[in-house]
């Protein structure tokens, strides 16, 4: 089961738009997906049609009151979703000791057998949840604006993700991808300036802003719900692709060597 | 120094470059330990930071954002004091005491070795505790009171709450 956590300490990069686009895409692939929404503010919840939090969600599960199969709703396409919850704000603030930083992770394992692919959406914070999310996540996947600030939040964001290593050893891959792409000179710069530093960890397509990411949702829905023909929904599409490639040729190599 | 746009060539609309480092020989993020928000992660049973491998027991431990009823509370050290039993910490030590008191039974002992300087929060928390625990049926003790902290609690209580003081000293 493939864990990706889609995360940045910067806010407004689109990792939500992302992750929930992502995950549809891989699901539209056929693959068993499930996406989890780890920002109390629930915008991920929200993009899939969850407007109203459940009954059991992921501060249910995180508080031991439930497991995450029990909070897991089937929404678009058969793609599975555990929202975050109203009361997710408040274990934002509990305070970090050692090993709690590893809930989400022994949550996720009863469900290695049911889900190719697991979703984290982060939250642009430090706290107990964004620790919860990347020590649960095998990959990682971090958005970035093309420009100035952008690449400031993922240079911090980077030299975080050093220190997590540290602790928890290496990450199967680290991800970023180009989001809210225009056609600006200053993106246009910053983007070889990615391609210099970041080689094959930068995915080689950029997601363009779009008026159709901003509308879909309000609609609950994914691009691929909402505009499937549009460029967007192409782009997402060729991003799974991507990301599904390098794995299968990883996988090839694992068997080769083995035999 | 301000720059103007048509100062900046065409080619340096990004500016400073805070990815630099990454182009450093051993591409260290910075002097920073370990020993962060990242440390956290490690298995409770292992005490140190934990190697390269991830670890292999993990704790259930569920974090409840108000006072927690699990069993690992029913074991959990009475919180030490500050030295100082003042505003801006009073807060904190509540919550701790909250959360220790929760699965405490019988008498208290409080320890005000530590402590070297007090206001009245401090002083209110003091009383607020020993009436709850006398409430509860039980008895609270502050031993390990001196020097200056003495004639602090004297202003702040006055000699019949001191008096219980002394008699836990003695």
């Amino acid at each position: 089961m493939r864990i990706i956590g889609c995360v940045n300490q910067k806010g407004g990069v689109g990792k939500t738009t992302v992750c929930v686009n992502l995950a549809a895409a891989f699901r539209a692939k056929g693959l068993r997906v499930l996406a989890i929404d780890l920002d109390p503010q629930a915008h991920l919840s929200q993009s899939l049609g969850i407007f109203d939090p459940p009954t059991l969600s992921l501060d249910s599960a995180l508080q031991g009151d439930c497991t995450l199969s029990e909070a897991c709703i089937e929404v678009e396409n058969g793609l599975q979703l555990v929202a975050a919850g109203q009361h997710l704000f408040r274990l934002e603030s509990v305070q970090m000791k050692k090993g709690r930083g590893l809930r989400l992770k022994s949550l996720l394992q009863p469900l290695s057998g049911e889900f190719d692919i697991v979703m984290i959406d982060c939250p642009p914070s430090n706290g107990f949840l964004v620790v919860n999310g990347i020590a649960a996540s095998t990959e990682l996947l971090v958005p970035v604006t093309a420009d100035y600030l952008g690449l400031s939040g993922l240079s911090a964001m980077l030299k975080q993700l050093q220190r997590y290593e540290r602790v928890l050893g290496r990450f199967e891959r680290k991800w970023v991808v180009i989001n809210r792409y225009q056609s600006r000179k200053i993106c246009r710069q910053a983007r070889t300036r990615l391609q210099h530093y970041l080689g094959e960890r930068l995915l080689p397509l950029v997601v363009q802003e779009r008026a159709v990411l901003a509308e879909c949702p309000g609609h609950g829905q994914s691009v691929f719900g909402y505009a499937p023909k549009s460029q967007s929904c192409d782009v997402f599409r060729r991003l799974a692709k991507t990301m599904l490639q390098v794995q299968e040729e990883a996988d090839e190599q694992e068997q080769a060597r083995c035999a | 120094m301000s720059k103007n746009k048509r100062d900046v060539p065409e080619q340096d609309r990004l500016g400073h470059d805070p990815l630099e480092w990454l182009d450093a020989p051993d591409e260290q993020g910075g002097d920073e330990p370990a020993e962060t928000q990242a440390s956290v992660v490690a298995d409770a049973d292992s005490g140190d930071e934990v190697g390269p491998s991830p670890p292999d027991e993990l704790t259930n431990e569920a974090p409840q954002a108000e006072l927690s009823n699990d069993d690992a509370g029913a074991q959990m050290a009475q919180p030490s004091l500050p030295p100082t039993l003042t505003v801006p910490v009073i807060e904190a030590v509540h919550r701790d005491w909250q959360a220790y008191l929760s699965h405490h039974n019988g008498d208290l002992k409080v320890d005000m070795r530590e402590v070297t300087s007090i206001d009245s929060s401090g002083f209110q928390w003091l009383v607020a505790l020993q009436k709850w625990i006398d409430e509860q049926g039980s008895t609270c003790r502050v031993f390990g009171v001196q020097g200056a902290l003495r004639e602090q609690l004297r202003m702040l209580g006055g000699e019949p709450w001191l008096a219980c003081v002394e008699e836990a000293d003695g």
